[in-house]
């Protein structure tokens, strides 16, 4: 693992300058003091870290640890009490995740992420960005308008597919696939999203276990080819395989940061997460 | 029985158009638009207000501003008016809250019209009701009544025709693409870059103006309109069509106008008269409500279900086109670990 690909909490200032981030040698994403509450319960506390453009994280910890919420507040779907979400420079905290979204970042879900009545071709075409004829007047200006722009998107539409050897089930509505290639369809839409970093809501979670190695194998190609991935899963061995550096989190607080291999012996984690070693 | 025909003709034809614009909203984009009848009349009071001429103070007849314009002005009005109505609805409703919440207010906001209009008679002439509303070209043609009859069908066929054409490419468009995804699963769609919010905004607005224009072309056939004639109920009647016929199908939608607006509930109105008058309406909503249980239980997609769409084969492009630039940070690294 490349040493600059780690950006500790302790290199993360408490406030960061929107202006400073995202710049060559700086965090593609940069999370600082997020915190975020509902009511009385702290869901998530004072979370800081950073993800340096070209490394997979993984995001692990015990059921109820504020992993999802810390991803959703990422993504946009929830404001956080306070903190910064520090994306390619932009602070993206509170923003609605289409905002998120139009920046790169783009994120899968844990269940029913598909658009089960769209076609698979569909549901990666929907994601292609500022695709001409998305707007009224591009729509109403005709398939002419729009139609060359569309080949060229199916064209890579058909290469994702191939890739994710999903190739047959183009045509197929997605609700007819099963819960594993629904999962594949999610990472070729996020894909057809240009993305410049993917954030994953447990992609490997109910799935059966040769599918899992398939996403598991995708994901790797995709990070091996420099996509930045943050990842939350429970399968801990795809995240050792997957992840150059793992946060562990318990009861909404950033515990431990480093290498699977490091965090085996630490014994906060050991305690919080592997069940007391 | 021409006369008859040709006006059951022109109400199928308002039906289609009125259950077009529901169906971009609820059939493309799942918007649960339970104040569609509201945009119906919207549009039908606009007409009016554009065709009647300025109030007096002698007219058996009480509203709160007229004029009189040519066709197509006072439909075009319609069509503006019932836009509008929907950017406003819109922003109030479709903002801050989820699907099922959005259909109750907006059932609350076609209710509170229903009685607004009714309560001041001073607006819209109150449950009575704007008469004498004039056609267009009527008194330049000297056709009689079935000719004028076939002449406004004539017209409506255009108009409707017209706007299929609109829906059409709305509906086979990326942007139709984008509908469906919202329809499907907001969040989702959310989460790869499009705005939710902006998105049923828009089809409020392009829907709001469809219904209206609906509205406009049956209030300058009937030439009266009243509150009684558009209470919520009747959007279930627009919601029966839509479901019947195939949500997100313009030419299922079509048929489903024509099924339940020209079929179903016209064929019930020649049923004998038996016991309480009131009996056969109730009967008619009744027999609507049972039609749309039944579809929804044994046949959801409707009788021409949406339309499955298949891509032509297209050559393989490099697979490094598949991401951008920027996503190569550590270019090489599989080969680097290779």
């Amino acid at each position: 693992m490349p040493e600059n690909s780690v950006v500790s909490q302790q290199q993360v200032p408490a406030a960061v300058s929107p202006a400073s981030a995202g710049q060559d040698g700086e965090p593609l994403l940069r999370v600082a003091g997020l915190t975020v509450r509902f009511g009385g319960v702290v869901a998530v506390d004072d979370l800081s870290f950073g993800i340096m453009p070209g490394t997979a994280v993984g995001l692990i910890g015990p059921n109820g640890a504020g992993k999802s919420t810390a991803l959703k507040v990422i993504g946009g779907e929830v404001k956080p009490t306070s903190g910064a979400v520090l994306f390619d420079g932009v602070n993206l905290a509170g923003r609605p995740p289409h905002v998120a979204a139009r920046h790169g970042l783009i994120r899968t879900f844990q269940l029913g992420g598909e658009f089960a009545r769209l076609s698979v071709m569909e549901n990666l075409l929907v994601a292609v960005p500022r695709l001409r004829g998305q707007s009224i007047w591009g729509a109403l200006a005709g398939r002419r308008w729009w139609a060359a722009a569309q080949d060229a998107e199916v064209r890579r539409a058909r290469d994702v597919l191939s890739r994710l050897d999903l190739t047959d089930k183009c045509d197929a509505y997605a609700r007819d696939l099963s819960g594993g290639q629904r999962k594949l369809v999610e990472i070729g839409r996020a894909l057809m999203a240009r993305p410049k970093m993917l954030v994953l809501d447990e992609p490997m979670a109910g799935v059966n276990r040769s599918l899992a190695r398939h996403i598991e194998e995708a994901l790797k190609a995709l990070r091996d080819e420099g996509l930045t991935l943050l990842l939350v899963e429970h399968e801990l061995g795809s995240v050792e395989r997957l992840c150059d550096r793992v946060i562990v989190m318990a009861e909404g607080r950033q515990i431990a940061d480093g290498d699977m291999g490091q965090l085996r012996s630490r014994e906060e984690v050991l305690r919080a997460y592997l069940g007391g070693g | 029985m021409d006369y008859y025909l040709l006006t059951v003709c022109i109400y199928v034809v308002v039906g289609i158009i009125a259950c077009w614009g529901l169906n971009l909203q609820f059939g493309e984009t799942g918007v649960l638009n339970f104040a569609a009848v509201l945009f119906v009349a919207v549009g039908a009071y606009t007409a009016s207000l554009f065709s009647l001429g300025h109030p007096t103070p002698a007219s058996y007849q009480q509203y709160f501003w007229g004029t009189s314009l040519p066709w197509p002005l006072p439909w075009l009005a319609a069509g503006v008016a019932g836009g509008a109505l929907g950017l406003l609805v819109g922003l109030l409703v479709l903002r801050r809250l989820r699907g099922d919440y959005q259909a109750m207010v907006l059932l609350v906001v076609s209710t509170m019209g229903t009685y607004l209009v009714s309560a001041d008679p001073g607006l819209l002439n109150g449950s009575i009701g704007l008469a004498s509303i004039p056609a267009p070209f009527k008194s330049e043609l000297h056709t009689g009544q079935v000719g004028y009859e076939l002449f406004y069908l004539g017209l409506s066929v255009v108009t409707a025709l017209i706007i299929f054409e609109v829906l059409r490419r709305i509906n086979a468009s990326p942007l139709g693409r984008v509908l469906r995804a919202v329809r499907e699963n907001e969040q989702a769609a959310e989460a790869v870059g499009h705005n939710v919010a902006a998105t049923k905004l828009m089809v409020m607005v392009v829907g709001g103006a469809v219904a209206a224009l609906a509205g406009a072309i049956e209030v300058q056939f009937i030439g009266a309109w009243a509150p009684a004639g558009w209470t919520y109920p009747e959007t279930f009647g627009l919601f029966a069509a839509v479901i019947v016929g195939g949500r997100g199908n313009l030419g299922g939608v079509a048929v489903g106008a024509f099924l339940v607006q020209g079929l179903f509930l016209e064929g019930t109105v020649l049923l004998p008269n038996f016991g309480n008058p009131d009996v056969i309406g109730a009967v008619q909503w009744m027999s609507l409500a049972t039609l749309i249980l039944l579809f929804l239980w044994f046949r959801p997609q409707g009788v021409i279900p949406e339309r499955q769409r298949r891509f032509r084969e297209g050559q393989p492009g490099p697979l490094r086109g598949l991401l951008p630039a920027q996503a190569f940070a550590r270019v090489g690294r599989g080969q680097q670990n290779a």
